[in-house]
């Protein structure tokens, strides 16, 4: 305060030149020393208060997390110093090297992967989980006038989605009388897409069981650009693409395969330029095999030279040992791959670092599954319904 | 031919009063219009810099925005060090006891011209500032009140003159109207030549017929809004005597524009305030000060120099460049820190009166044309310190860049790296701290809002009966819609004027409604 101010005398200098001088430079000695530091924190060094005093290099994760209320665990601890996105996690400060990340909710299946760190480098992944126990929403033929669904003609004693999880009231009638219910246009409509998709499930089939399959590739790249017009056309009936992404099946084996633009091409299908032991001991020997495959590939030049990455295009989807009986890309997503299998519905990350995740959808046999502007539909017998991948809101 | 013997060497030049270059040639004109340019290149040149170093050099471009983040934190605070200490202050000189102080001074002899330029104004704006002039606690007989209209106002502006005449004619020493004539070659009409026009009829009508030393009288200009508080006169007279060089000087007071601050929405209040605490900041730092809006000023100053530009906008500091060019860098701007009311930019819908705080801040941000202008008699004028033309040029060029490019590089384009940097940059720990960093930095530097907040709520008017007390909580949180103003209000119409004058495309004059309920 200036001396003045309490005075009756007016204050008539503005502030010291003296003090605004001091103040200034004061500020712009604290701006100079500031700034490295403010740009080193940013950069991802530390300065290490609980060690020996050293400056350490680190770098960070960035986790995008299906449920909003899951819990994250880095190396079995749960992680508390993270910034939340509005679907993802971005925890930093973490030393280089492997990693392991636990996504888990209550009622979800847990989401555990093996990640490297390296220094500066934020390294992505996206994490999934489904239910524990499978939730469908079951689409009957008949409903009443009030709109309840309506299953008649079920023998006494049968109990209808066993082992699964509903929020959805239906009756169970042992009569067969349908005259006093009015028909569900849903269920129509289901059927309808059941009926457009058996062509694909035969021929599904059918590849599954041993026909040739149209693509020209090495077993470890499985690449599709070789493909022939015969062999594209029988292609388009065994395949699925989405966002520069293609789903094929070669010999029982599915296989997404990226034909994009180098420059976007998904994180996974990447690792960081290294000798391919080092590779191996990150990522996985699958990993380090396609990795080799690439470099070895004259087809396409796989290394950006800008980020320093070695890319391959295939990425093979872990069945477990399953006969796949259909296969899509899970909705809104090309991250995650639903397998029809002959036990039941899997979904799959394609991300293979370490391994691949797999959470089942639905834990028995299904006859068909049709995935239907982001619905997955299935169909056992005459029962239809659809597969939900997340717990209903309470 | 007109007679220019009573101005200052410098000022008798031919170019002395030029507006743009438009008005000059050959090498004249260029220098002139590269000077034009200049401004508008700078800022343009780099916000698109920016966006290409976060394309091609998305590394220099985060760093760079972590360090302009910061330096953005301690010019926040450094300018809310200043604004304090004006606010305790000013407070200070509200309270004293003007009158008394100057009591035993030796001011008998001091005339006051009041000089009050109209257009179309309310007729309860301009008794509102008739009252408050009759209202200060000074000898009125000693007032000479000039109410300046425009010829193409027309019968309205007549009929204000005459009425306010009647009410008004006996109550000051001298009461004069007077007519702007429209359409004057090498005139733009606007408060300028207004103004000009009213302070040469005040010395043909009052000060030559009455002996009136030039010398010895003040001449203060208001905008028709100005609500004077009522010590302003003692409290200027006051700072007129103690100067060192009190014919060498302006006297600036704090003009806040509260007059309507209970009326005015939200928007209005912050973006009023805003630049009433800009004006408190730069009391606290009279070198870098120019007059702007109401100021008073020595007759004999004024007339030294041919008053103030009838070919501009921006007259109410252009006088003061064209005082300090005419006078070698011998003048100075004296700091009142006493306040005077002004109304906030407020219409009768809120769409309304977005549109007109924007077109009044591009009016005031084409302020640029005075950089063009010091800039090409600081070339002209060595008898100005080279120091001097150095530091103020350079001062007056940081201030017209940092005002247009500083809100848009913090909150628009310091996020640019991330959206337009390669995919090398993107997966780096620096891609995902910069947004976070920066976020940090400029929530720390909107505490110097909550300094804001507090001295706003001590600047505005008692509460009207009918305002309810929740009004108070709303002007506290209204600064959170600086970030929003500072871009809207402040940086897109001081680039608009830029790009004008950088193009040519030179503007006219635009009178701001005035609305009061």
């Amino acid at each position: 305060m200036h001396p003045r101010l309490n005075s009756n005398t007016p204050t008539v200098q503005p502030l010291p030149r003296a003090r605004r001088r001091f103040v200034f430079l004061t500020l712009l000695l604290f701006f100079v020393f500031a700034v490295p530091v403010f740009v080193f924190y940013a950069t991802g060094y530390r300065y290490d208060f609980a060690g020996d005093g050293a400056i350490t290099t680190t770098g960070g994760l960035y986790i995008t997390v299906g449920s909003e209320t899951g819990d994250v665990y880095l190396n079995e601890e749960p992680v508390r110093d993270m910034r939340v996105f509005r679907n993802a996690i971005y925890i930093q400060n973490i030393i280089p090297g492997m990693q392991r990340v636990h996504v888990q909710a209550e009622g979800l299946h847990t989401w555990v992967k093996d990640l490297p760190v390296y220094p500066y480098i934020v390294t992505e992944a996206e994490s999934f989980s489904l239910p524990v126990v499978p939730q469908v929403r079951p689409i009957a033929r008949f409903q009443t006038a009030t709109g309840t669904l309506v299953f008649p003609g079920v023998a006494s004693g049968t109990k209808l989605f066993a082992g699964v999880s509903t929020s959805i009231p239906f009756i169970i009638a042992t009569s067969s009388a349908t005259s006093s219910y009015t028909r569900n246009p849903e269920y129509d409509f289901v059927v309808g897409l059941f009926a457009t998709s058996t062509a694909t499930s035969t021929l599904l089939t059918r590849v599954v069981d041993g026909v040739t399959t149209a693509l020209t590739r090495n077993q470890s790249n499985p690449a599709t650009t070789s493909a022939s017009t015969t062999e594209s056309e029988e292609m388009a009936t065994t395949t699925k693409t989405a966002d520069d992404l293609v789903l094929s099946e070669v010999d029982g084996d599915i296989y997404v395969t990226y034909v994009g633009a180098k420059n976007s091409t998904p994180y996974y299908f990447c690792v960081p330029k290294a000798p391919l032991a080092s590779t191996s001991a990150m990522y996985g020997t699958h990993v380090m095999l396609g990795v080799a495959s690439a470099i070895a590939s004259a087809q396409s030049p796989t290394i950006d030279a800008v980020t320093e990455r070695t890319c391959r295009t295939s990425i093979k989807i872990d069945r477990q040992w399953q006969t796949v009986l259909d296969f899509d890309f899970f909705p809104s997503t090309t991250d995650l791959i639903v397998l029809h299998r002959a036990d039941g519905i899997s979904v799959v990350e394609v991300d293979d670092r370490a391994w691949q995740n797999t959470q089942m959808l639905y834990t028995k046999p299904v006859d068909e599954l049709v995935i239907n502007n982001g619905r997955l539909y299935a169909k056992d017998g005459d029962i239809i319904f659809e597969l939900l991948t997340a717990l209903p809101i309470e | 031919m007109e007679d220019s013997s009573h101005l200052l060497p410098y000022a008798r030049r031919a170019d002395f009063h030029v507006g743009r270059a438009t008005e000059l040639s050959g090498k004249r004109y260029f220098i002139y219009r590269v000077f034009e340019i200049l401004p508008g290149l700078a800022s343009w040149s780099t916000l698109i810099g920016v966006i290409l170093m976060s394309i091609y050099l998305p590394f220099i471009a985060a760093y760079f925005i972590i360090a302009f983040a910061l330096f953005w934190v301690l010019k926040t605070g450094f300018l809310s060090y200043h604004l304090r200490y004006n606010w305790k202050r000013l407070q200070h000189h509200i309270k004293l006891d003007w009158e008394a102080l100057v009591a035993d001074m030796p001011y008998k002899h001091l005339q006051q011209v009041v000089i009050l330029p109209f257009y179309n104004e309310p007729e309860s704006v301009i008794e509102a500032t008739l009252q408050s002039l009759g209202n200060t606690k000074y000898d009125k007989h000693k007032l000479i009140v000039v109410l300046a209209s425009e010829e193409r106002a027309g019968a309205y502006a007549e009929k204000i003159c005459v009425d306010m005449t009647a009410k008004w004619g006996s109550v000051f020493g001298t009461f004069l109207t007077t007519v702007h004539p429209m359409n004057v070659p090498g005139e733009m009409a606007g408060k300028g030549s207004n103004a000009a026009f009213a302070a040469e009829a005040v010395r043909t009508n009052v000060l030559d017929p009455k002996g009136i030393k030039y010398e010895e009288t003040l001449v203060s200009i208001f905008d028709i809004d100005t609500v004077l508080y009522p010590d302003y006169f003692n409290c200027l007279v006051w700072h007129f005597i103690k100067a060192e060089h009190p014919l060498k000087s302006s006297f600036q007071p704090v003009p806040i524009f509260n007059n309507n601050m209970w009326e005015a929405p939200a928007l209005a209040r912050v973006v009023a305030m805003s630049s009433t605490f800009w004006e408190m900041v730069q009391q606290e730092r009279p070198e870098r000060m120019a007059t702007f809006s109401s100021h008073s000023v020595s007759f004999k100053a004024l007339y030294e120099v041919g008053y103030w530009q009838k070919n501009m906008v921006s007259e109410d500091s252009r006088i003061y460049w064209n005082l300090m060019i005419a006078n070698d860098g011998k003048y100075d701007v004296i700091p009142l820190s006493y306040p005077v009311s002004m109304d906030a930019n407020a219409a009768s819908t809120l769409w309304r009166t977005i549109v007109q705080i924007y077109k009044q801040h591009r009016r005031w941000t084409y302020g640029v044309e005075n950089f063009c202008y010091i800039l090409y008699h600081f070339l002209n004028n060595p008898r100005i310190p080279r120091r001097t033309r150095i530091k103020i040029a350079l001062q007056q060029a940081e201030g017209y860049w940092s005002l247009v490019t500083n809100p848009i590089m913090l909150f628009i384009l310091g996020w640019a790296p991330i959206f337009l940097g390669s995919p090398e940059f993107h997966e780096t720990v620096l891609s995902y701290n910069l947004p976070i960093v920066v976020r940090d930095l400029l929530i720390l530097a909107m505490f110097g809002l909550v300094i804001s907040s507090i001295i706003s709520l001590s600047l505005i008017p008692p509460r009207p009966s009918d305002a309810s007390r929740f009004r108070y909580i709303v002007m506290a949180l209204q600064w959170f819609l600086v970030p929003a103003t500072m871009i809207v209000f402040s940086a897109i119409p001081g680039l608009d004027s830029q790009t004008r004058l950088m193009f040519g495309r030179y503007m006219g004059f635009w009178v701001t409604p005035k609305v009061r309920s």
